[in-house]
């Protein structure tokens, strides 16, 4: 049920305080500028997992583009939600609708485009649903939290036609393209091996977090979903979920699937042959999981190897030890005969030439919103310009699938503790042992859930 | 040690108009106005004395000549410093094990104790309350408000400085506080189980009952200092449950303000009753506390406004009935302020201290100095002519400020 009013989510033993404050109040209109889209319409757009930072940085960048309104918005915490559709109001004057439910919120609102900025688990289940419901979606990384499901998401992008945007804002981003542009040109010479890497400082041992009650207005059930249901804690929600292996992938399956991402757009190349990955627990400690207290799950560091035709990639992270040695804690190095090429974040990109005496060639990055370093805007107008010219956008289902499936291949290889043959044609770990590698291209889903076909 | 104390005193009458101890947070009228006057506003500050005290935002409490602060060593330890107020002599300390935490900032401790004459209380952020002797650091009792009192730790763990009200000790935690017998911690009542938010209590008094208002994780609610029953709450919403600044009472006017983004609401009071809930005069998002309260000062607050990085963020001045902002300077981003004696004290998150005349019209420091490193969100405080500042690694820089 869609809540009616967001005072309908109040403490009920307590008396109503500034009820009449919503509609009573007089809210500037954000002077947004109303590009009108070529069709001459506003698209309705919906929020999933509006509730969350990220997701209202996506929505405002939609709402300055111009083309759409924001006219539902849904969140399993109703605090966070309320939060979310109570801001929009004050930007916009306009107060969204609101669900629980994200299926409630399809079938109530024949949504044109839809944001889907859920924890990692919910992205292709929620990406299918929207697409059936007929809705373009802009997805956040990774498409999938099982390398099955993201196919599953990218058949049904196929299936239904509809115009899929990837949040791979690094396709756009102006210092990454030009980046790509000189290794394409030959900057750095033949390129034979490639590192991505994310490192961050400090570190230590992790303290379990006592689990609590479930807060009031959070539907804990449904955030779970099709995940296993573990009990609340404040790690998880919110905000935590990325390093609990039963909602995401860890480091690798966050910021992995970016870098991983610039070395297929680089390369050309849809998936590697073979892939090995190493890593574990060393300074956070072995996860602890109980009905008291818990702790992360995910790997602290690692290190994946991925093998393709013509050069080796490697990914490297670690959640400790990140100094300023290696001039960057996060990019991807592409090692060439004429140098090395790093590709950067906020540091931009610098290629450090093997010719002595040579001076470094650097490009500043330009970022659209400089707080938090991202190019989400472009990237959105990509994706309404895709809808309306028919075409295909920058981070389309299949860039987003095929980036997801470095970082779900490096962790498939890390669970199993052994190396992976792929065959990316089929889609299947081929080889001795495959049988069972296979197995984990999928999971089980709980209650009544279902996982996609494919 | 009475003749440091002895000492302290006698260097803070000769050289200040007026001195003052600053026992708790937001100090002796929980206003974070002291009444010092007298202390230096130009010029360069001596360093009176310096130390470390480890990772953390906790804040310097004084009283006869002892200065306490806490700090965690970065691995497995909390510590409760009590230092000698004028040389910085550590006359007690006392640690117990307690994890960094480090939760979206790099962890350490958080909440000011609070002094009660010859105790002081401190609660850690894992719901450990000690009652110290503040000569000696010895524990007289202790209670721990998860496990002894059942109560979920807040996201960033118990923050709220205790509240000594006559035989009670007021505490935020729970749903809507929590209230001990402050001379052996039994419980006088409690609320029921939920999130606690992160403000201290802050005392009232409406148709002759004594009330205290404590913040949740859903907004500020009132209660009865001495049964606990609740007369009315705010619901005040914020990305992150976060409502950590005292609210702001003058008058028949109440205002609440937290941080991202979410801004304040100034109330009204309809009449003298306790029971009765005040009714909304505004809100807006233009003066946004997301951890130290502003000070009002003939009807205008001046504080930090903004998170930390956030576009806007820095030292405001704010007409409270109108809601309308005078000016704001960035410079200061998320840092922090005090007033005493019609002068702004304000450091920046950078770890510049500035200190000049409280106007409407704008800041012009008359004492500008580099103090420490970043980041500095913890309000400097000001006793006995020494201000004592801090950053979140625990560099502490005591200066001189008397003349």
């Amino acid at each position: 049920m869609p809540y009616d009013h967001p005072d309908a989510t109040m403490h009920a033993t307590r008396r109503r305080f500034l009820s009449t404050a919503a509609a009573a109040s007089t809210l500037s209109i954000a002077p947004w500028i109303r590009a009108q889209s070529k069709a001459g319409k506003t698209y309705r757009l919906g929020v999933i997992g509006a509730g969350g930072w990220w997701a209202m940085n996506i929505l405002r960048v939609a709402l300055e583009d111009g083309r759409c309104e924001c006219v539902a918005m849904c969140d399993v915490d109703a605090d966070g939600l309320e939060i979310s559709a109570d801001e929009i109001d004050a930007d916009t004057g306009k107060l969204p609708n609101t669900y629980n439910d994200y299926r409630e919120m399809l079938e109530q609102e024949q949504l044109d485009v839809v944001i889907i900025s859920s924890p990692d688990h919910w992205h292709a289940l929620q990406a299918i649903a929207c697409l059936e419901a007929g809705a373009h979606i802009f997805v956040e990384k990774p498409t999938g939290h099982t390398i099955q499901e993201s196919r599953a998401m990218l058949n049904a992008a196929n299936k239904t036609g509809k115009t899929v945007q990837v949040g791979l804002h690094r396709r756009i981003g102006p210092h990454h393209v030009s980046g790509i542009k000189f290794l394409h040109d030959g900057g750095a010479g033949e390129i034979g091996m490639v590192r991505c890497f994310a490192h961050s400082p400090g570190g230590g041992p992790e303290a379990p977090t006592p689990n609590s009650e479930i807060p009031e207005g959070l539907d804990w059930d449904l955030y779970c979903g099709p995940a296993p249901l573990r009990p609340f804690n404040k790690r998880i929600h919110p905000g935590g979920f990325r390093h609990f292996l039963d909602y995401a992938n860890g480091t690798l399956g966050d910021w992995g699937v970016h870098w991983l991402d610039q070395v297929l757009w680089w390369s050309g190349e849809k998936f590697p042959k073979s892939v090995h990955c190493s890593g574990g627990r060393s300074i956070k400690g072995e996860p602890v999981l109980n009905d008291k207290e818990q702790t992360t799950d995910a790997p602290d560091h690692q290190v994946a190897t991925y093998e393709f035709e013509k050069f080796t990639c490697v990914w490297e992270h670690r959640r400790f030890g990140g100094n300023d040695v290696e001039k960057s804690n996060v990019g991807t190095y592409f090692y060439g005969t004429k140098g090395i090429f790093h590709m950067g974040w906020r540091d931009g990109w610098t290629f450090y030439p093997t010719t002595k005496g040579a001076s470094p060639v650097h490009q500043d990055p330009q970022f659209d919103h400089e707080k938090d370093g991202h190019n989400v805007p472009p990237l959105w107008r990509d994706f309404i310009d895709s809808i309306e010219a028919n075409r295909q956008p920058v981070a389309n289902a299949e860039v987003g699938h095929l980036a997801t499936n470095m970082s779900l291949l490096g962790m498939l290889s890390w669970k199993l503790g052994r190396s992976i043959d792929w065959d990316g044609d089929t889609e299947k770990i081929i080889g001795l042992g495959a049988d069972e590698a296979n197995l984990l291209l999928r999971r089980d889903y709980r209650g009544a859930w279902q996982y996609p076909a494919i | 040690m009475h003749a440091v104390k002895a000492l302290a005193l006698s260097l803070a009458l000769t050289h200040s108009a007026h001195a003052d101890d600053w026992p708790r947070f937001r100090g002796p009228d929980l206003d974070g106005i002291s009444k010092e006057s007298g202390w230096k506003t130009e010029g360069e500050a001596k360093v009176a004395w310096q130390t470390k005290v480890g990772l953390g935002h906790a804040g310097f409490v004084i009283s006869n000549g002892r200065a306490i602060t806490t700090g965690h060593n970065g691995k497995d330890t909390d510590t409760v410093y009590c230092f000698d107020a004028s040389t910085g002599d550590t006359i007690w300390k006392h640690s117990y094990p307690h994890p960094l935490d480090d939760l979206y900032y790099p962890g350490g401790t958080t909440g000011t104790p609070t002094f009660d004459g010859d105790v002081v209380y401190h609660v850690a952020r894992r719901g450990q309350l000690f009652c110290f002797d503040a000569a000696t650091g010895e524990v007289k009792w202790s209670k721990n408000l998860m496990t002894d009192l059942k109560y979920d730790m807040p996201t960033w763990g118990f923050t709220g400085s205790p509240l000594v009200d006559g035989e009670r000790l007021l505490l935020t935690a729970g749903d809507a506080g929590l209230a001990l017998n402050k001379n052996d911690g039994s419980v006088i009542w409690q609320s029921k189980n939920g999130e606690a938010s992160y403000s201290s209590p802050y005392p009232l008094t409406r148709g002759g009952r004594d009330l205290a208002i404590v913040s949740n994780k859903r907004g500020y609610v009132c209660v009865d200092r001495a049964t606990g029953e609740e007369m009315w709450d705010i619901k005040w919403l914020t990305r992150y449950g976060v409502n950590a600044a005292s609210p702001i009472v003058t008058g028949d006017l109440l205002f609440v303000s937290s941080g991202y983004g979410k801004g304040g609401t100034l109330v009204k009071f309809p009449d003298d009753k306790a029971t009765s809930e005040p009714e909304q005069v505004w809100k807006n998002r233009d003066f946004a506390t997301q951890m130290n309260a502003g000070m009002l000062v003939d009807g205008y607050l001046y504080g930090i406004h903004g998170n930390e990085g956030q576009d806007g963020s820095g030292l405001k001045c704010f007409h409270l009935e109108s809601g309308e902002s005078k000016w704001t300077d960035t410079s200061f981003a998320h840092g922090a302020a005090l007033l005493a004696d019609g002068k702004l004290i304000a450091i920046s998150e950078g770890g510049e201290l500035a200190i000049g005349a409280v106007s409407t019209e704008g800041f012009k420091p008359t004492l500008k100095q580099k103090i420490l490193g970043a980041k500095c969100w913890t309000v400097p405080t000001l006793a006995n002519g020494l201000l004592y500042c801090r950053n979140d690694k625990g560099d502490v820089s005591v200066l001189d400020l008397r003349k």
